[in-house]
């Protein structure tokens, strides 16, 4: 068994059978020649398998511990292909801090279709006991939870909602596969939206999703292969590329986050960082005992909402808009970029008003993004 | 695209100047790929764009150019055909019912059948060239009437305009499949139909290299409506994809010219071959047929289809090919031959695929730009090589 860092690099799929290139190919070709099409091919049609989105796809299958890797042509492409697993009355409890376009598609497309949820604190259980129903088929977390940073205990959250036959989701992109593998932790199905820290340079849409067995990873083949919104070939090399160096871009981001949380945590205008990483975060402890790291995204409320568009019209190394997981810092303002998917109503609801920022970081030199978060806020 | 001004180009120049003209930065003739996933927003303005799965501006390039050509009033891309069909079904209730052309794409059953009855959408497979038929399978619940014509894999002609006025008299919309036709050839939006949806892996991409799909809508509110669920399922087509397909977009007219009159010789070919029992093209035996055909569009396309008087010889043909590659997927530059009933279809319970005529020894030919002589002399050598 390899170190956790050193899969990221060797993946087991990397070597081009016919040439023995240390990359894959990238087959651009939709159709494949069949000799003899009565025993097809591997791959036949580039919508049911490409060998380059395969490479990536296997890729992270190992790296997440899973019988099988499917890539989508984005995070929420996953998310749908996942919900297209239940029917007509079934019913979900979804981590209630979720990411903006989770609430979105399960509000706007699947209720239109008879799939109900729940939103709830995953990481609190009586809430968690309370919210099943009959029809409750699974649960879908988020972790950490977008924009507050809730931590769910993966364990103990598996375990409880295997004791209730429920099938367990997880929304891994904040933690990615470098801090956290829920599939080992009693999970079943884990989801990410590769265009934030696996792809990590903002020039990919993508999304991928992990089957613990065998089955699952069937059920969720037969949607991705019918319903078709595959990743392309060149988005599933950048992927893997991404891969790469997604341990040496997690170490340094989230050593800089640390730091850019604790300044900020000390701030007098702010009025509160939200931070696994540090001691006070509720979640700090589940974090430190079931993860291998605090990750790179952080909240701030600042004391005043008036303080926001002041301070990201001066800040000069981060960038404002939505996205997050690129080489560069990244604001976004739940309003407008990460939470739009949110009616006003819903985003009240969950505290998400215009005192917020939620940062990115990315690999600048953690003194610089200090300075530079510093001079913006005054 | 730049070329305002008039609502009269034909299809082959807007074809051309596909992209053409869409740089605000330098005035580069081609499209920028943007290869990126979010935008730079200082203070609280948003810009035209935001985010990569809403809108990017080389996808962005690649839908106007679709819509102009098939004169919608919006278009959307998508990572397959197959993605954009299901967005179109995203569109629905539980409850709501599909009538669906029966020799459709092996696919759009699938999707029907295997993952949308789970969600209480309920579809039913007919005829669509008998207006009787058609009018009989609507439900007080039916939303959704989807076309596919000419068909796949036989080339059955369906009635566009019948179509829309009855599907609109019962208060449910037309989409048609048009990636066979594409808007060169016949413009499903201008007969009445609300969507057209395509493939567009294959007649608009063109270089079997891109897998897409596209849909068209003809009314605002409804374009509103998909590309708000698209943006919140995110099945989108990524930007090299998209700047792919408008460079094969360039080179569609000629590319369909070219396929076109191959395909008119090849079936005559076909149709006087000894071992060939019955052709199939577009209008192609039928008066009827030609004539619809002829009203609703411009030209039969370079599909055709053809069955063996030997089922059984089929593996034979196929092996004897030298030049004409088996291989499911069409539309390319190169010519492809697939045998339907254990390929493309295979999605189709085997009675109805009997029924259809679907059977063993019906092959689909994807008539290539290669020059005709060689698809003909292949063909012929492959087929004469049959004891």
């Amino acid at each position: 068994m390899t170190e956790k860092n050193t899969q990221f690099i060797h993946t087991g799929q990397e070597l081009d059978p016919a040439t023995q290139s240390v990359t894959p190919p990238i087959y651009r070709a939709t159709t494949y020649h069949q000799a003899d099409p009565w025993n097809p091919p591997e791959y036949d049609y580039a919508r049911s398998g490409n060998p380059t989105r395969h490479a990536f796809e296997a890729a992270m299958a190992t790296l997440e511990g899973g019988a099988r890797g499917l890539a989508f042509s984005s995070g929420m492409a996953a998310l749908t292909s996942a919900f297209m697993l239940f029917s007509q009355g079934d019913h979900l409890i979804v981590t209630r801090d979720c990411q903006g376009g989770t609430q979105r598609v399960l509000r706007s497309v699947f209720s239109r279709f008879g799939l109900q949820a729940s939103y709830v604190d995953t990481e609190d259980f009586e809430a968690l006991e309370q919210a099943v129903l009959p029809q409750t088929k699974a649960v879908l977390v988020e972790n950490f939870s977008n924009p507050f940073l809730h931590v769910t205990d993966m364990p103990r959250l598996a375990e409880w909602a295997h004791s209730r036959n429920l099938l367990v989701m997880v929304d891994n992109t904040f933690i990615t596969p470098y801090l956290q593998n829920p599939l080992e932790l009693g999970a079943d199905l884990v989801i990410h939206s590769a265009t934030k820290m696996i792809g990590g340079h903002s020039d990919i849409t993508a999304g991928v999703a992990v089957a613990k067995t065998d089955e699952l990873g069937r059920q969720l083949y037969f949607i991705q292969n019918a319903c078709g919104a595959v990743l392309s070939p060149d988005d599933s090399y950048l992927c893997l590329r991404g891969l790469h160096t997604l341990p040496v871009r997690m170490e340094q981001a989230q050593k800089s986050a640390e730091k850019l949380a604790q300044a900020l945590f000390v701030h007098s205008q702010v009025q509160e960082v939200y931070y696994p990483g540090l001691p006070g975060h509720p979640g700090h402890d589940v974090a430190a005992r079931t993860m291998r790291g605090y990750g790179q995204m952080l909240t701030v409320r600042l004391k005043s909402p008036s303080l926001v568009p002041e301070a990201a019209g001066r800040l000069r190394l981060a960038r404002t808009g939505a996205g997050f997981g690129g080489t560069e810092t990244i604001v976004s303002l739940p309003e407008l970029h990460c939470h739009a998917a949110l009616t006003a109503e819903e985003r009240t609801l969950r505290h998400i008003t215009p005192d917020v920022l939620r940062i990115s970081v990315g690999l600048e030199s953690a003194a610089d993004l200090v300075a530079d978060f510093g001079q913006a806020l005054g | 695209m730049h070329v305002h001004g008039s609502p009269k180009w034909h299809p082959e120049t807007l074809a051309a100047h596909s992209g053409v003209g869409q740089d605000h930065s330098y005035g580069s003739v081609s499209t920028p790929i943007y290869q990126t996933v979010t935008y730079q927003h200082p203070g609280e303005n948003l810009g035209p764009y935001d985010y990569s799965r809403t809108e990017n501006p080389t996808r962005h390039s690649a839908q106007e150019a679709i819509n102009r050509l098939d004169g919608g009033q919006g278009a959307i891309l998508y990572g397959s055909g197959m993605a954009a069909l299901t967005a179109l079904v995203h569109t629905l209730h539980q409850g709501d019912h599909v009538i669906v052309t029966d020799d459709a794409y092996g696919g759009t059953y699938r999707l029907l059948t295997d993952v949308f009855s789970k969600f209480g959408v309920t579809s039913t497979m007919v005829n669509t060239r008998s207006l009787d038929a058609v009018e009989s399978a609507f439900t007080p619940a039916t939303r959704l009437v989807i076309a596919e014509t000419p068909s796949n894999p036989l080339l059955r002609v369906s009635p566009l305009r019948a179509l829309a006025e009855m599907a609109h008299s019962h208060g449910a919309q037309l989409a048609v499949d048009n990636t066979f036709m594409t808007a060169v050839r016949q413009r499903p939006l201008e007969l009445g139909a609300d969507f057209a949806v395509y493939s567009a892996t294959k007649y608009l991409a063109g270089h079997n290299d891109v897998l897409a799909g596209a849909t068209v809508c003809r009314h605002e509110e409804q374009y509103a409506l998909l590309n708000e669920l698209t943006n919140a399922t995110g099945s989108i087509l990524g930007p090299w994809d998209a700047w792919l397909l408008l460079r094969g977009m360039k080179t569609l007219a000629v590319r369909m010219d070219r396929q076109e009159a191959n395909a008119v010789q090849i079936v005559q070919f076909l149709s006087r071959h000894a071992k060939v029992r019955d052709v199939f093209y577009p209008g192609f035996g039928s008066e009827e047929q030609d004539l619809l055909q002829k009203s609703q569009s411009s030209g039969t396309g370079a599909m055709l289809s053809f069955v063996l008087y030997e089922p059984s010889q089929y593996v034979e043909l196929m092996n004897a090919l030298r030049l004409i590659l088996p291989a499911v997927s069409l539309g390319g530059v190169e010519s492809l031959i697939t045998h339907p009933f254990n390929e493309t279809h295979r999605e189709l319970p085997e009675e109805v695929r009997w029924e259809l005529g679907i059977v063993p020894g019906l092959m689909r030919l994807s008539v290539g730009i290669e020059h005709v002589d060689d698809l003909i002399a292949d063909l012929d050598r492959a087929l004469c090589a049959l004891c």
